[in-house]
């Protein structure tokens, strides 16, 4: 679920950083967000949102991994040392 | 009045620092080829993430970045949009890359991909086309730190001697450390460039134009064209298309995590939550860009202009009548932008080349000490190779960075295959890489063949995985590849 997830999320994600989600928004200079022009903001936002996603996506996956290696490792995380 | 001596003085107190960081690591290392090339597989998160992130911001960060905002407006948003999601493959292609090289000792990608088939070709072809998009990217930066310096100190230091000087401290602790010392004078320059990024990208709006607000209202109003998506093309007037700057996104995204420099971080990690973690992280360093965006922003009023665009933020500062040490920082924090991506580079096309060409292609069996000394003696020829085409380039730096992306962009159907796709076989991957750079090479160097205007790494990846898959599945299946991908797959789940 957590990988589909993601790929859904970068689906979004690329279309909304190039053609035709970026061209859509079909902003011009303005309009401004906090003195720096929106567009700016934009791939900023898209930038933040990805860590956002990621440390999400990472935190599921090691309480996954912890699930599974739990009956044979006592519940430690395989790639932690 | 800006000094030139304390100018020169600080940027040499900066490369003295760098020298001392560069060179202690080495000490710790074992004197073999694994030693100097994958650091012992003893990197940490802190590292990683500076050693990537830095690695990355090189001097077109720091000067061709800014050089783009400054004459092309949001086209240099580009850098900020792929950074979104460039470096996510490798949190899947990263830990099993890891896994592997623990297995079979593996510290470069080809050397991963051309196990797998067992083919000295395809660790020849990927040894050359590695070659094609380093020397380039090397080039830039050396060009790069020769701006800064001549700009910096009022054309005193030629900028062939300027690169010159920076380089030979490259060499100096890379040809002693290895990776490590790589890793370690990444972690200062990171940090330093971070610092100085945000003060400087805070403080010259300030300056000029009263704040970040007050700068992007005059620009709206004055030059609004530079703030409408996506930019300008390199004219610096026509719009750009979308198709090239959607492009220019995507080619970057699939080629980010395959830069093979980058990607044998993966054998120099300590464990794989080291790795995965670092891809987590990543994406905060792409914050760093948003002062630096600034500060090409801040020079677009500026009068009078650069000779060139690049030039743009030596330019201002020298002509703001700043404090000396303020101006000499700023130079110590390009020069780190472009030290700590070309002394990765270095590092990697010499091990590249002496690893995947000598060793694996040509079946050459030195021991572990002659490996390492040919590795040095190879990294100071690729330094001198990069240095000559640094001297005689005279385009813009992003035009550099852009056809690097090509070459590189080829790797992934071949690396991807290996790690994912149990039918790929060796005929298949070597095919697939030879048609994909010749035809990246054919559109780079003719770009009216092009039937849309779309990067020519892009056609070549096409034609690429085209070929990749249909070869493969006509050709007889590869007996190893059950062992290799169950090695590779052994506590996935990323």
């Amino acid at each position: 679920m957590r990988h589909a997830l993601l790929a859904g999320y970068a689906a979004v994600c690329l279309l909304a950083i190039t053609w035709p989600g970026y061209a859509a928004l079909g902003v011009g200079p303005r309009p401004f967000v906090l003195g720096v022009p929106f567009v700016v903001v934009w791939n900023l936002g898209w930038v933040l949102a990805s860590f956002g996603v990621l440390v999400l996506y990472h935190r599921a996956g090691r309480a996954d991994r912890s699930a599974r290696s739990r009956p044979s490792a006592g519940g430690r995380d395989e790639g932690a040392r | 009045m800006t000094s030139s001596t304390v100018v020169v003085a600080v940027a040499a107190a900066y490369l003295v620092a760098c020298l001392v960081i560069g060179i202690l690591p080495g000490r710790r290392s074992s004197a073999s080829a694994e030693g100097f090339v994958a650091g012992d597989r003893s990197l940490g998160t802190l590292v990683m993430y500076f050693i990537t992130g830095a690695t990355i911001f090189s001097a077109f960060a720091f000067l061709g970045m800014p050089g783009w905002a400054y004459s092309r407006g949001v086209a240099a948003l580009y850098v900020l949009g792929y950074g979104a999601l460039g470096f996510v493959p490798f949190y899947f292609l990263g830990p099993r890359a890891a896994r592997l090289g623990k297995r079979y000792g593996f510290v470069t990608q080809a050397e991963m991909v051309a196990a797998r088939y067992s083919s000295r070709g395809i660790a020849a072809a990927m040894a050359l086309i590695s070659t094609l998009a380093f020397v380039p990217y090397l080039a830039l930066q050396m060009k790069g730190a020769g701006y800064v310096l001549n700009a910096m100190t009022r054309g005193a230091v030629s900028e062939e001697l300027g690169a010159a000087i920076v380089y030979a401290v490259v060499v100096a602790y890379v040809t002693t450390s290895g990776v490590l010392g790589v890793g370690w004078t990444n972690t200062f320059q990171g940090l330093f460039m971070m610092v100085l990024a945000w003060v400087f990208g805070l403080y010259l709006p300030h300056r000029l134009y009263g704040g970040v607000g007050p700068m992007f209202e005059r620009i709206a109003a004055e030059r609004p064209e530079l703030l409408v998506p996506p930019g300008l093309d390199k004219d610096g007037a026509t719009p750009w298309t979308w198709g090239e700057y959607s492009s220019a996104v995507l080619v970057s995204i699939a080629g980010f995590s395959f830069w093979p420099h980058l990607f044998m971080k993966a054998f120099s990690a300590r464990d794989e939550n080291t790795l995965r973690r670092t891809v987590v992280l990543y994406p905060t360093f792409q914050v760093f860009l948003v002062p630096i965006l600034f500060l090409g922003f801040s020079g677009v009023l500026f009068e009078p202009g650069p000779e060139k665009a690049d030039q743009i933020l030596p330019h201002v500062l020298m002509n703001l009548e700043l404090p000396s040490i303020a101006v000499g920082l700023f130079c110590a924090g390009a020069l780190a932008a472009s030290m700590s991506s070309g002394d990765a580079m270095a590092h990697a096309t010499a091990s590249i080349l002496v690893r995947d060409g000598a060793v694996t292609a040509f079946g050459w069996r030195p021991s572990a000490r002659v490996e390492r000394r040919v590795i040095r003696i190879v990294l100071v020829l690729v330094v001198l190779a990069s240095y000559l085409v640094s001297v005689r380039y005279q385009g813009a730096l992003v035009a550099l960075l852009l056809y690097a992306y090509g070459p590189v962009t080829q790797f992934a159907p071949a690396v991807v295959a290996t790690l994912f796709w149990r039918r790929a076989t060796g005929a298949g991957v070597l095919a697939g890489l030879v048609a994909g750079i010749a035809v990246n090479i054919l559109f780079a160097a003719r770009p009216d063949l092009r039937p849309v205007g779309l990067h020519a790494g892009l056609y070549g990846l096409a034609v690429n995985v085209l070929v990749l898959a249909a070869v493969s599945l006509a050709t007889p299946r590869d007996a190893g590849a059950d062992e290799f991908l169950t090695a590779a797959r052994e506590g996935d789940g990323s």
